[in-house]
């Protein structure tokens, strides 16, 4: 059978994907960045590999591992939020996305302690160039989690399925892209 | 797209799966220790890095209701970039 | 032409080809001074040349964007412009403001600061022109049809307009000067003036391929998701050697190579929505600067930007003739040419006629393209061996610029062809060719 080409709303292939297309755009875009920064990580390690591991024994690997945990669950929390939607709870699905953002902020606690124990340690963005990456990257990624939940917030309270779905999508590329940077940054070495 | 999303047991077991792999990072990136991980651990994190990015957007962001052009696409960008990581990586260790 | 006020654009394209002229002539004047080092150099010292050459070009462009909103903007918005007395005393107010600091510049009154030479006197007049402007097209806008072209374009000249109120602020510490110096000139050209172009391009698509206008919207909306996410932290790639925080490097390098992604999303738009509509509307020249316009906008902008932005490479070609290679090239690509395509498409509304002298405005076209495209390769020959010479090699920035004169009379060749395809376009739109006028006569609105 002839597939139908010309999707409805005219927005081509961006259509097939859930929630508002042009949050795909901004997904696909955050992706490059994020991987132009890893990448950029990486070659900066070749550059000088010793000194990039001596500045990496100095984050706690246990509280990354731990925030990956948190994200993922507060993603998980995100998507059973939508599927309640889905399905006609509204009740429940708002109750889901609240655990999803309660949990979510988890992770801006821990990772507060992180920064506050590297500063304390006199570790800051000028130190070098390990640490430039650190606190770019993560400190990039730490935004688009607080903004993330700002937009889990907004669909929760104008909670259209559709809306739902794009607030998710946002939060599950930010889950996305710590589960490349944790062990990109945390681990390799 | 609305109606095809991942059931409730799907979802758990995908959350579930996700936290056995984040398990195993941990093991595979010898969270413990400050000891050098050598290209078999690397390349092991590596994978499991791509496996968790393609579980989260298979299940939570619902790729498999997708295109197969889309989903080419972000497996090609995870494929390019891990890949690329890992040559790095792997030419950190000879150089 | 649907809307009596579209008239108003007439005297901003007359005034905008004019001062396109004065541009493209003062380039000559300057790439002249380039092979011969003392010429005029009492009388019109280089870097009053200079001023005028950017300043120029900056100001036609603007009277090309004006001319631009008051054309379109009635027929998206499907109503009038708010206030026609306005727009005129705007256009005059802006052309008496813009003779003047021309003057004032040979008489060597100027501030200084580079693209921001204007006289306080002239930079409130500035503001005060922006502010007649966008009181009457947002006035326009709210009693009409929002459409998404309408939309943008509006948005952008406001940004336009809010960004250079940076102008007005000019700390003496130098680093925090070209800071905020950068607020006006890259958020003007890699931010809200891509919103405008992607708005006139996406105007001129949708009157001349006749293709659904929700199409067309969807691109316009994606092509200023890329451009606001790309450039606005791509500034950074001009604070790597400014005094401003290392971390600058990697933030610049990252974003302002993304960049690009907005120019080709333009490219792609416009080939496939010309594919899809077909290119059967009259006006042939106005197309063919429309797909040209996105082209070149993706070579001068994009990839030629690409060149030099990451951080490593920019450390060695930072201010060698790299630089103008790229700049050039995107000015023309994105602005000039845009601005052009819209010139072409309107002129003959405005003057009442059939698209007229096609073949001499294609002419133009190429050769103007040709032009700029030679100066483009000859500018990045000369500052790849700029860069090797004087950068790799250390040899003495005299001794470097004796080496690569040759390229200047290059230069100064490729200058010649595009000025007289500027002059061959000004023709081209201000003639008469009586058989097609007389076609026009019996049917003004054929090209519709």
């Amino acid at each position: 059978m002839p597939q139908v080409k010309q999707a409805p709303g005219g927005w081509g292939p961006l259509s097939t994907l859930p929630g508002n297309p042009i949050m795909w755009v901004l997904i696909w875009s955050e992706l490059l960045v994020f991987g132009a920064a890893l990448g950029g990580f990486a070659v900066a390690r070749l550059l000088d590999p010793a000194g990039f591991d001596a500045s990496q024994a100095h984050l706690d690997r246990f509280l990354g591992a731990l925030n990956t945990m948190v994200l993922l669950t507060s993603g998980f929390l995100a998507a059973m939020a939508v599927r309640a939607r889905a399905d006609g709870e509204m009740s429940g699905s708002r109750r889901w996305m609240a655990a999803s953002m309660a949990v979510g902020a988890v992770f801006l606690y821990v990772k507060i302690i992180e920064y506050a124990d590297k500063l304390d340690a006199g570790l800051d963005i000028e130190t070098n160039t390990f640490f430039t990456l650190y606190y770019l990257i993560t400190g990039f990624h730490f935004l688009h989690v607080i903004l993330g939940l700002i937009i889990l917030g907004v669909v929760t309270w104008k909670n259209s399925l559709e809306n739902l779905e794009t607030g998710a999508a946002f939060w599950h590329m930010v889950d996305l892209v710590w589960v490349l940077i944790f062990p990109l940054i945390y681990l390799v070495r | 797209m609305h109606a095809a999303l991942p059931s409730r047991r799907t979802l758990t077991l995908a959350w579930l799966t996700l936290m056995v792999l984040t398990v195993g990072a941990m093991g595979a990136g010898k969270v413990g220790m400050d000891i050098s991980l050598g290209p078999v651990w690397s390349t092991a994190l590596l994978l499991i890095a791509g496996l968790k990015s393609g579980l989260i957007l298979w299940f939570y962001l619902n790729l498999r209701r997708s295109t197969p052009g889309w989903r080419k696409g972000f497996a090609a960008f995870l494929i390019a970039l891990l890949g690329f990581i890992l040559a790095v990586y792997v030419l950190t260790l000879v150089l | 032409m649907k809307y009596e006020t579209q008239k108003l654009a007439y005297p901003y394209f007359l005034a905008a080809m004019g001062l396109f002229v004065a541009q493209v002539l003062g380039g000559l004047l300057a790439g002249t001074v380039y092979v011969f080092p003392n010429l005029l150099s009492e009388t019109i010292p280089f870097h009053i040349i200079r001023m005028i050459h950017t300043n120029a070009l900056i100001v036609w462009l603007l009277f090309g964007f004006f001319g631009a909103a008051y054309y379109l903007i009635p027929e998206e918005a499907e109503t009038e412009i708010h206030s026609p007395g306005i727009a005129k005393l705007q256009f005059w107010l802006f052309l008496i403001g813009a003779a003047a600091a021309v003057v004032g510049y040979l008489f060597g009154i100027h501030e200084g600061r580079e693209f921001l030479e204007q006289p306080l006197i002239i930079k409130v007049a500035i503001v005060i022109v922006a502010l007649m402007f966008l009181y009457n097209i947002t006035m326009t806008l709210i009693k009409g049809r929002k459409t998404a072209v309408s939309l943008i374009l509006t948005i952008g000249m406001w940004g336009l307009a809010l960004f250079f109120l940076f102008a007005f602020y000019n700390p003496t510490n130098l680093a925090l000067d070209k800071m905020f110096w950068w607020y006006v000139v890259h958020l003007w050209v890699e931010g809200v003036w891509e919103l405008i172009m992607a708005a006139i391009l996406s105007f001129l698509l949708i009157k001349m391929t006749g293709i659904d206008r929700e199409v067309v919207e969807k691109w316009l909306y994606v092509i200023v998701s890329l451009t606001l996410f790309t450039g606005l932290l791509g500034t950074g790639h001009h604070y790597y050697w400014i005094g401003t925080p290392g971390y600058w490097q990697w933030i610049g390098s990252i974003f302002s190579t993304l960049e690009v992604l907005p120019f080709l999303a333009i490219v792609v738009f416009t080939f496939m929505i010309v594919r899809k509509g077909g290119r059967n509307h009259p006006n042939q020249a106005a197309l063919l600067w429309t797909m040209g316009c996105a082209v070149m906008a993706f070579f001068g902008a994009g990839v030629w930007g690409f060149l030099h932005t990451l951080a490593p490479i920019n450390y060695l070609t930072h201010g060698t003739q790299i630089t103008p290679a790229h700049g050039h090239l995107a000015f023309f690509g994105a602005y000039v040419m845009v601005n052009l395509a819209i010139i072409t498409y309107a002129m003959p509304h405005l003057r009442g006629m059939q698209p007229y002298n096609q073949v001499l405005n294609m002419w133009s076209f190429w050769i103007m393209c040709s032009g700029m495209a030679f100066m483009t390769f000859v500018l990045t020959a000369a500052g790849v061996l700029q860069t090797h010479l004087q950068r790799v090699m250390g040899i003495g920035f005299m001794e470097v610029a004796d080496e690569i004169n040759f390229f200047f009379i290059l230069r100064l060749l490729s200058g010649i062809v595009v000025v007289v395809g500027v002059l061959i376009y000004v023709y081209a739109m201000l003639s008469t060719d009586k058989e097609q006028a007389q076609a026009g006569e019996t049917s003004p609105q054929a090209a519709e």
